[in-house]
Formats: structure tokens, sequence, C-alpha cells
């Protein structure tokens, strides 16, 4: 990397919608970026794992909704590789003849209530850097990918297809010309796709496929039937047969299996029934027979179905359930293979066949490694895939932000850090469960709400960590209460001692919690024909209230009006009081154009005007992935369609700008989306996010940051949108333009030191200083473009380098001047990088393009937190910025001092035996006395001259922002007596001596001894 | 099938069907040299001096001053964080001078760095789209692309089995707009992108006065962004070889220390 700085410079100074109406495309947006900010302290579910077996340092991991991360140091650090595609990953596989080819198949097959969908399949021949689709676009979901050991050629997927409805696409898919063509080997039916599929790798022409029929909807999951069974292949796939003497009779559900690496033959397999227990068979499949039947092993088979066999013994298997088991004795007897400080729910495991004690699993909580089989295990903390379902911030400085996770509880950490990130151990974990919402209280700063599965709610008190149980309770016999898997609650906008929430009635508290009362009777359809729950699961019946429905799905108290509430249910409906609850309206039958069977995943009151909300419905769980967004304009009784084929992936949460009634953001499935227009048309962020489940949204209304939690990669933040509320479609016609920004916080980096190494994750702090934001056009190619910032004197006090892209760009000022001038010694112990803070005040931005001008204004405030009062900020601001010119004059001294010192050595040569010899000698001992006097000469010392003291009394004042001690201010007198003493001696030396010298110098006609012009006043210019 | 192309003089009058797309691709960068100001003209260069500041990740400012002497001679002189960094090549010895290495002495940098280097810097001027012929590199015309939605050629160059280099030119123009580069190690692919723009005429050939450029590591999720505006271009000013010799070095004997003829 050392060859880096001056190989770029080398490469670079050769010449070398309607998503969007018709005039706006999404790139005119690719300058608005989004950093992400984890966090990765709890990570997130993992669903695939791989590594080279020639080199187990490369290993690749599939993750749930965050797509596929590698790895080339043994899981130290991790990089996300699959960026522009499906994040949903079912499995992958690294084709160990070629390591660079990998497999991805995408939509995971843990099919929970709340799993994603994916694209198919995909193919990378560089290592996963970029990715090719490789076919199988409708299978959903891809539950194993087997690469041919001995023809990469030849590979074998298992398409376990739809979720939520039949589909074509599922069985057993065979390649032999690596992807461009796919021949389907096996088939069941339209319900019935492969759950698991197994290669001999001693005999590969040897499959074994199990087939799983399998379906869910809203209010019902359904495992097992007449489609399930295993097969077996010992033809490459050409023909097939069942396999299934020994299993129960009946109708059978998931079936996992495995191969004994080391013995051909022995098999074994994981097999849902009404008594679901793992088989083995030494028969290739023949014959089975039953060796376990524990719980344990029989576990909620729709979400853990995974078999391994240890490469060398056949005897040692693992099966992945709730916790990890491993077996000895062939399965007859499993106990845990991890520990409680290793996250439980475990859905991938991969063993290094050369080394049988390195094993990784991926579990819903990351991914731990192990070197010495599982007697130890070391969590990888460096992959950001939290599972985020809500987000909320705070108002103290910087904000915080809170949310809940699948699996992984509830949480807060800040939106920056005085670090150089936000690291894992700044987040504060303040629940358990699977969190859902977490809000602070906005006047009692102790108290934090949070919502967990089924409606579980919990007032955490921050200062002892005890939570609470507040959920609402049945006070008549009889009296049951559905809460949705992801129950809402709602904090009111107009009295933050109010609480709701909702069951399939809506509940209120004024007393954060300790009673509620009903305000409403039952919102939904109450259809009984969806009230499944504890029928639901098929061969394993579970009652997690995941398929609880006709429940209320979405809050939303108007901030306009106290007795005004919207609610959405998920089985459709929309309901408005305005009467605090004394009267309820049904609005669904006024929303024309939506299917019967979609419900709402979010609405929200409007922050401009009461009688306006909008709404997006979901039917993703009835087979629907179509985007509906909807928005009424007199409380419900219209709705307007704003729903655009160009948007991808359904709906989960619309948001209104509370600033700009015309500026909207969409979270879907697959994305991010804005509109500039009340939704007329749409942009979506491509550039700015990853294909990613964007479950909530949240606006800071201070900074005016735009908030994204991810269901899948963590948190995001698009830092000032303000820019934004200025932008209309005409914009983008005009040559350029300046949008405006935030009030831009002149904050004092704090002072930070740590070595933490490589395996920490750190969230992206916001860029130091502030955004200027403008327009371009097109793309500037030709002529000038200079961005400046202009002082309240008209002085350009920076030239910032513009970016040159159409649409949006957004170029960074860290609110200083330049650097002091560098003085030319070779110590450097005085030289620093850092110019001092800007006054407070508004600033000029000016763009030139061409012949151009554009113009905008910035306004820099003082620190909102600062202690310091204006009359301190200002005598500090005024010491720094008299040691910064002092630093500047003593660069232009020692700069002259040492060229006239050059001059003269080379007058020296010329006037050797001259008159004026001796008189140049002396001054050059004058010149480089004085120059000695002034800055420390050759190696470094602990004695300071001028340019020291100086430099090191600046480098204390511009870590504070306020009042220099009095000793501080004592020494600057101390400094400015110095300074005029070096001013004198230095206009003496450089005039009056250097004339003499000049003199006798004519004489001998020899050249005179010139000193260049200082620049200006160099206060700040650059 | 892809249009690619092996584009040495030789395999092109062989074969004939890549000839076509070869003549796609001539005329593309016909437009490409014609812009620039000539290829005559840019073959004759003899030098060439930039003096600009790099900003990087996009707080700190770095002044800089880089001399390019053909054939191969180059010297950068860069302010980094308030110290001085110089890094050199004569053709032979590539050297630097790092105060961050705890000394202000030249040091001469390894043979691999310098293979690395003389692999990633261009001959003076000559840059791959002027000299892919000599190092018969393999560049094929890919297709219309779109960067910023400015239509683009996209022409791609295969240097080696582990580096690659896209160039988009501006369709209208012929002028680079963007070039990426990815070259691949066995920790994976490091790209590095630049994209040029704010062209200006110096002496009739055209330069990018701005550069931004990211780097994406393949060890990190980490970018790195350096934008470089340029104040001057000087071409053809006399420089002595010295200025690229390591002070103290055989190479630098006779050396009067001064950089520039004047």
């Amino acid at each position: 990397m050392k060859v880096f700085v001056i190989a770029l410079l080398l490469s670079m100074a050769i010449p070398a919608a309607e998503c969007g109406s018709a005039e706006l495309d999404s790139t005119l947006f690719n300058g608005i970026t989004a950093r992400m900010i984890g966090p990765a302290a709890m990570s997130g579910r993992i669903t695939a794992i791989d590594a080279v077996l020639e080199n187990p340092d490369i290993i690749f991991v599939g993750s749930a909704d965050g797509g596929v991360w590698k790895s080339t140091n043994g899981g130290m650090t991790f990089n996300h590789v699959f960026t522009r595609q499906a994040q949903s990953i079912g499995h992958l596989a690294i084709d160990q003849t070629n390591p660079d080819t990998v497999w991805v198949g995408t939509g995971e097959c843990n099919v929970r209530n709340s799993v994603s969908v994916g694209t198919g399949l995909y193919r990378s021949d560089d290592g996963g850097e970029t990715w090719e689709p490789a076919g199988l676009d409708d299978s959903e979901r891809i539950s194993k990918i087997v690469v041919d050991p001995g023809d990469s050629n030849t590979v074998y997927v298992a398409a376990m297809g739809h979720l939520w409805n039949s589909s074509a696409e599922r069985g057993v898919y065979k390649t032999t010309d690596g992807g461009e063509t796919w021949t389907r080997v096996l088939h069941v039916d339209r319900e019935t796709g492969c759950a698991d599929l197994e290669l001999d790798p001693l005999e590969p022409d040897v499959l074994y496929a199990s087939m799983w029929q399998f379906r869910r909807k809203p209010w019902f999951f359904s495992s097992g039937g007449p489609g399930s069974g295993l097969y077996r292949s010992t033809d490459g796939g050409e023909t097939w047969v069942s396999i299934n003497r020994g299993f129960p009779e009946g109708d059978l559900g998931r079936i996992a299996v495995a191969v004994a690496p080391s013995r051909s033959g022995t098999v074994y397999a994981l097999v849902e029934s009404e008594k679901t227990a793992l088989y083995r068979s030494d028969t290739m499949g023949q014959d089975w027979i039953e060796v376990n039947n524990t719980d344990p092993v029989g576990f909620r088979p729709f979400y853990f179905s995974n078999l391994l066999v240890d490469p060398r013994s056949h005897k040692r298997v693992y099966v992945t359930a709730f916790s990890l088991l491993a077996s000895t004795d062939g399965g007859k007897t499993v106990r845990s293979a991890i520990s409680g400080r290793v996250h439980p729910d475990v859905h991938a495991i991969w063993i290094n066949s050369r080394d049988p004690d390195h094993i990784i699993i991926g579990t819903d909580g990351g991914v731990y490694i192990s070197h010495d089989r599982t007697r130890t295990f070391r969590f990888v903390t460096t992959l950001p895939l939290s599972q985020f379902y809500h987000v909320s911030c705070d108002m103290r400085r910087p904000y915080n932000i809170y949310g809940g996770l699948q699996d992984n509880g509830a949480w807060y950490g800040p939106s920056r850090s005085k670090a150089p990130g936000i690291a894992n151990k700044e987040w504060r974990n303040i629940g358990t469960n699977d969190g859902m919402m977490a809000v602070r209280h906005p006047a009692d700063e102790e108290i934090i709400y949070i919502g967990w599965q089924g409606g579980g709610l919990g007032r955490f008190n921050e200062t002892t960590g005890e939570t609470k149980d507040i959920q609402p309770l049945p006070t008549r016999p009889g009296e049951a209460y559905r809460f949705n898997w992801n129950a809402p609650f709602a904090l009111s906008a107009t009295d933050p001692e109010v609480i709701f929430t909702g069951a399939q009635c809506l509940f209120r508290s004024t007393d954060r919690g300790e009673e509620w009362e009903t305000i409403s009777p039952d919102l939904t359809t109450n259809d009984p024909t969806k009230l499944k729950q504890e029928e639901s699961g098929g061969l394993s019946p579970e009652n997690s209230s995941a398929e609880n429905h006709c429940t209320i799905s979405s809050i939303s108290p108007s901030p306009l009006d106290l007795d005004l509430i919207w609610i959405g249910t998920d089985d459709g409906n929309v309901q408005l009081t305005r009467d605090s609850g004394r009267s309820w309206n049904n609005l669904r039958s006024g929303i024309d154009d939506l299917p019967g069977h979609i419900g709402c995943s979010s609405i929200e009151s409007s922050h401009h005007c009461a009688q306006v909300a909008h709404a997006t419905f979901d039917g993703h769980q009835v087979g629907d992935m179509k985007a509906y967004v909807y928005r009424t304009d007199d409380f419900g009784q219209t709705w307007q369609n704003l729903s655009r084929d160009c948007i991808g992936g359904y709906c989960h949460v619309v948001r209104e700008d509370p600033l700009d009634p015309n500026l909207l953001f969409l979270g879907t499935e697959l994305g991010l989306y804005l509109s500039l227009d009340r939704g007329r048309s749409w942009i979506h962020l491509e550039e700015t996010l990853p294909p990613v489940s964007v479950r909530d949204i949240a606006i800071h209304p201070r900074d005016h940051d735009l908030i994204i939690a991810t269901h899948g990669l963590g948190i995001w933040i698009i830092d000032d949108i303000s820019p934004l509320r200025a932008l209309t479609p005409e914009t983008f016609g005009q040559e350029a333009h300046i949008l405006p920004s935030r009030p831009a916080i002149l904050e004092v980096p704090a002072k930070y030191q740590e070595f933490p190494g490589d395996t920490v994750f750190h969230g992206r702090n916001p860029q130091i200083g502030t955004a200027i934001t403008y327009t371009l056009k097109k793309r500037h190619v030709f002529g000038d473009l200079t961005l400046e910032v202009i002082d309240g004197n008209g002085k350009v006090i920076k030239t910032l380098p513009a970016t040159k892209n159409k649409g949006i760009n957004r170029v960074y000022w860290d609110l200083r001047l330049k650097p002091p001038e560098v003085m030319k010694t070779p110590g450097v112990l005085h030289r620093f990088s850092h110019g001092p803070m800007v006054a407070e005040g508004t600033y000029r931005v000016r763009l030139t393009k061409g012949p151009n001008v554009y113009t905008g204004d910035l306004v820099v405030a003082p620190d909102p937190i600062s202690a310091h009062s204006v009359e301190d900020r200002e005598i500090g601001h005024g010491a720094v910025m008299k040691l910064y010119e002092f630093q500047n004059e003593i660069g232009y001294m020692s700069g002259s001092l040492a060229d006239l010192i050059v001059q003269v050595e080379r007058t020296l040569t010329e006037a050797a035996g001259k008159e004026c010899e001796s008189m140049l000698i002396d001054f050059e001992k004058r010149l480089a006395g004085f120059h000695g006097s002034i800055v420390q000469k050759g190696k470094q010392s602990f004695t300071k001259k001028l340019a020291e003291k100086v430099a090191w009394l600046y480098k204390a004042l511009i870590q504070h922002g306020g009042r220099p001690t009095g000793s501080q201010l004592r020494y600057l007198a101390l400094l400015e007596d110095e300074m005029d003493q070096a001013r004198r001696n230095f206009a003496n030396l450089i005039r009056a001596e250097r004339e003499a010298v000049n003199i006798a110098l004519m004489k001998e006609e020899l050249d005179g001894l010139n000193v260049p012009e200082r620049e200006g006043d160099s206060k700040g210019k650059d | 099938m892809k249009k690619l192309i092996i584009i040495t003089i030789i395999v092109s009058l062989i074969f004939s069907a890549p000839f076509l797309f070869a003549e796609d691709l001539e005329k593309i960068l016909s437009k490409n040299y014609e812009i620039r100001g000539g290829k005559k003209k840019l073959d004759a260069l003899e030098s060439i001096k930039f003096t600009g500041t790099m900003t990087i990740l996009k707080k700190l400012e770095c002044p800089l001053t880089l001399w390019r002497k053909a054939p191969d001679k180059t010297r950068l002189e860069a302010e980094i964080m308030g110290k001085s960094i110089v890094q050199a090549y004569n053709g032979k010895v590539l050297w630097w001078i790092n105060p961050k290495s705890g000394t202000n002495e030249p040091e001469e940098m390894t043979d691999a760095d310098r293979d690395e280097f003389v692999e990633t810097a261009r001959p003076i001027c000559l840059d791959s789209l002027l000299d892919f012929r000599r190092n018969d590199h393999c560049l094929e015309y890919v297709g219309m692309d779109e960067v910023d939605g400015v239509p683009v050629y996209k022409l791609k160059m295969t240097e080696s089995k582990d580096k690659t280099v896209l160039f988009y030119l501006d369709a209208e123009s012929g002028i680079e707009l963007k070039i990426v580069t990815r070259i691949k190690s066995k920790e994976g692919v490091d790209e590095y992108e630049s994209n040029l723009g704010s062209y200006k005429s110096v002496d009739g050939l055209m330069f990018p006065f701005s550069i931004e450029f990211i780097f994406k590591g393949s060890d990190s999720n980490r970018t790195i962004t350096c934008e470089t505006v340029f104040s001057s271009i000087e071409l053809n000013k006399k420089m002595k070889d010295s200025l690229f010799d390591m002070p103290g070095s055989d190479d630098s004997a006779g050396s009067t220390g001064e950089r520039e003829g004047k």
C-alpha cells in the first residue's frame, strides 16, 4: 500500500417510475448516502455457512435478511459481498474444485412468519466479487445447493418454492452446464418443495432428497402431508425411488438428511411426523431405524431442520436445533454442545473436513467459531445483521436510537460516537425475547417502553434495570385477547402520559400502563375461519402467537388532535375514531381497489392536516407481493392509490415528513423509496441502501435525520434531509442549484484513545462538519466547477472540491480554516493538521460553474450542549485565531529564512575571494542564528522555541471550546511579546541587513538576495 | 457473445470477426484521442507537472506536486497532516522520504513495491488507452452504459489475469468520465474508481482538473475517498533527471539539487 499514494495520483493524473416522474430518475438521487451504524453486538439470524477447504480462512456466511458476507481471515472480519440481490439467503456452496466459484440460493428456508423472499439462484466466478443470476427465479426459496465434487458443471439445487401460495418451481433441479440450463429431476406437486438434498461424496451419483409439503397463511401454518417423503437416486438424479421404509405410518413433515462422509451407506434422517425422531440407515436409506425421539431433537422442525455427520466418524452426528445437539453414538444419545454464552437457535453448521475440531455455527444471533470441537466458541462481533422490527429516537445530544430485534430483544445506542465509530459496546440491551418496539418516555427519561412478541409490553426503568410487565390482561371470564406477533403500541403525541396498545381492540392507559381501559370494540373482521392459532403447525402444533390473526397491526394517534386515532388491522380494516374511542368508523370500504385479503401494515396520521393519513397494505402472506400505498385527505372517506408498479417489494411502512407534506418515505421488503410529490411518483434510493427489508422509518424532529430500521442489516441514517424538503422535480431542470442545509454545529472533538484491534465492528459516524448540497442538471465534464465558502466580510475562507455528478451532490466542510502554515524544518512536532474552527454566524456558499454563479446561505451555530458562555467562546476563539496567525507568520519567516540561506550559500560559491564574502558568511550566520531562535532545528528535543511554544498552546486551545485558563492567557501574552520581538528582528534582517548585503553584491556584479512577498493576508485563505 | 478483441496489431489483422468490433473500438478510441488533443500530440509529451490539493476522507487537505518525465520518471511531493512525503521513481529505483517511518532520510523501497508501482503507474502520458497495444493488453468494447444518466461507452481492458480496468467514455465527447481498476489478490479484490471532471485544455491537450478517487479495499468494508483538484498543469517544462534520483545514490552524483532548469 506504500505505492498507493503515488500510484493513484498517476492513474488519475493521466487524461485519461414510474419510479420517478417522466423527468426524474433514481440516479439523480445517488448523492443521497446513508451510513450504516450497525449494531453487530447481537448480530442476526444465519442461514448458511461454507468455507474453502484448501484455505478455511475464506468463509462465506449467508444470513436471513442481510445477504452474503465473506471473510478472508478466518472470521475476524467480514465484507458484505452480495449487496444488489435479494438479501434473504437459503443456502450457499463453494465449488471446492474451483473455490472462486460460489453459488448462492436466495430465499430463507427457516420458514417462520417473518421470513423474507428470494429471487432465485446466483453464481460468482470471482470469489464473490460479482454475481450473475443463474436461474430458478421463481423458486422463492432454495434450501440446498450441491456441487458435484468431480464435475464443477454439474450442480444440484433443492428448490423449496413458495411459502404462501402454490408454485411450480419446486423440487430438485440439475444442471450439467454450469447453470446455463436446468432440468427438474424430482418433483411432487405445486404444494411440495425440496427441503434437503445430500450427495454421497464417496459415490457422487447417489443423492438423497427430502420433499416437504408445507404452507403458511397469516393465520395458520401447515407442515406435512401426503407430498412429504424421502427419495434416493443412484444415477445422478435421473431416477428416484421413495425410501421411507421404517418411518412412521401416515403423513410425514419436514425431513433433514445427512450422509456420513466417512462411510458410504450410512445416512441419518430427522423426520417430522406426529412422533418426530432421528433415524439412521446403514443401507443407503433402504431401511431406517429410529434412534432418538427426544424433545430436543424434534423441536420446531419448520424452523430447525439440519443434520451434519462428522467427516471422520460416522457415529458423530450434529443436529441444529434450539441448541446444537451432538451425538457420539450414532444418534442414540445427544447432548447440548453449546453453553449459555452462545445464542441458541442454531440453523447452520460447517465442519472443517480436514480438522473436525474446527466448527462454525450460525444461530439466530450470529456466527460462532470453535477450534476445540464446541468446547469453546468465539462470537463473531463484526457481522451487523441485526433484524429490527421498529425504530424510535430520543432528543438527547447526540440522539439515541431504539428498537426491537428478531430473537435479540430490545436495544438502544447512540446515533453517533465521540470515538471514530459507534462500537458494539455503546449499545445497551434493555429487553429480551423477540423485541419489537422500544420508545423512551418523552418526559421521564428514566422510562423506556418495550414491546415483544405477541403483545408483550414492559416499562423499563433504566436506573434500576427493572422491567414491569404492563401488557393488558383479560378482565372477564372467557375473555381472550388476540395480540399480533408484532403488536403495536403508541404514545400520544399530545399527552406524554397516554399510551395505547392493541389486540383485537384498542387499549389506553393514562398512568403508564398500570391501568388500561378498552376504548374500542373488536376492530377487526373477527373472521372465525382465520382464528386458527391454536390449531396451527400441522404435524408439529405450535402456538407462539406468530399466527395470531384478526388483530390490530398499527396505531397512529394524531399529533394534531388528541381525540383522533387511526387504526390498521392485519386483516385489512382501517378504523378511525375522532372522539377518543367513543365511536369508530371502519373505512375499509372506501379503499376501492385494495384486494380483500390484504392486511394493513402501517398507518400514519399526517403531521400537517388532521384529515390526512397515509397507509401501507401487505398481502405477501397470502402470496400477493405487490406494493399497496394509499392516502386519504378526507378522514378516510376516500383513498387515493399511491402504489406504482415500479415499487419493488411488499410495503411495511410509509412516513410523511413532519415539515414538508410533499415529502414521503416508503419502506418495502426490497428497499427504500421517496416521493417529492405526495406519492404521485416514487424514487427508489437503490444506491443508498441495499435491497433489504425496510421495516420502519423515523425522522428526527430536531436533527432532521432519516433513521431507517432494516430487518437484517441494522440501522441506517441519512444525515440531514433538509435539502430534500427544498427539492422539487423542477430543481433538477436548473443548470445548478444550492439546497439549504440544517444549521451546522460547531462541535469540539473529544479526546479519544483506544486500540481495539479489528474484531470490533464500528458503525459509521456522520461526516465531520456539515454537508453542502447542490444539484447539477447534468454531469460536469468540461471547465471549472468551484465551491467556496465566504464569510461575513465577503472573504473566501474555504475552497472545497466540488463533486460533479448529475443530480444531487453533497460536499462536506469540516467547519475549519485551513491548517496553519507548515514550517520548513525537519522538526515536525509543531505541525498540526487542523485549522481553527470558524466563528459562529451565517456564511455564503458559492458554486461557480463556468460563467454562472449560484449561492446559498449556511448557518454555523454553537454546540447547544456547550457549557461555555458566548463571551467565553469568543475569548477562546480569539486566542486560537491569534495563535493561528502567529503560526502562519512564523511559517512565512521560517520559509523565507531557509530560502535566503540557500541563496546565500549559492552566492558564496560565486563570491569566493571577493570583498563581499565575509559579509555573506556573517549574514548567513545571523540568518541561521535567528532561524534557530524561532524554530527548533535538527532532531526533536524538549527545548521549545517560539514556533513550538505557539504550536503547543494552539494545540491545547483548539481542543476546548471555551475560555482559556488564566495561565494560558498570560502565557499567550508572553508569546505575543516574543512574536513582536521576532517580527522586529525578522524585519531588520530581511530589510536593512539584506539591503546592505545586496549593495555589496551589486558592487561585485552579483545577483541580489530576494525574499518572497507574503501572499496577502494569510488568515484562513486557501 | 462478448465483443472480445485481442488488441495487438497482429491479432487484429489475422482475425476478421474481431476486426468488425475493432472497428467500433477504433472509432471510440479515435474520438477519445481527438477530444484529448490528438494522439500525436499526446505521444510527443515530454514532461508534465501537476500542482494541486488532495482532500482525503473529505477532511484532510494535502497539497501536492507531481512531476512526470518521459518515458517513466516520476516524483511526487505531498504534505499529509503537516508532514512532507516524497516518493520518486527514476526508471530503475523507487524511493521515498517518509517521516512516518521515523526518518527524514530517503530510503529505497523494496523490489515488490517497485514492481507494484511499475505495474500500477503508467509511462508518461501513455495511459492504458494509448499504450495498450504496446503492452499487449486485451481491450474490449463492452457496450453502452450510463454514468450518472450520461450515456457512455464502456471499455474493458484486461491487463492480466488479476487486473482489469473499465473505462467509461462520454458518448458525446469521447472523454473519460470514470475509470475503475480492479486488482485481485489472495485477500480479495481491490477496486480503484476515478471520477474525472473539470476538463480544461492545456496547450491544446485536455486534462481533468478534478478527480474524485474512491478506493474500495478487499480487506474491509471501508472505502477511502480522495478528491484532487489541480490548480495548474504545466506541459513540457524542463526537468533534470536528477530530480527523480534518490539523493546520495550513484544516479544522483553531480546533482545540484535544483529541481527544474530555469
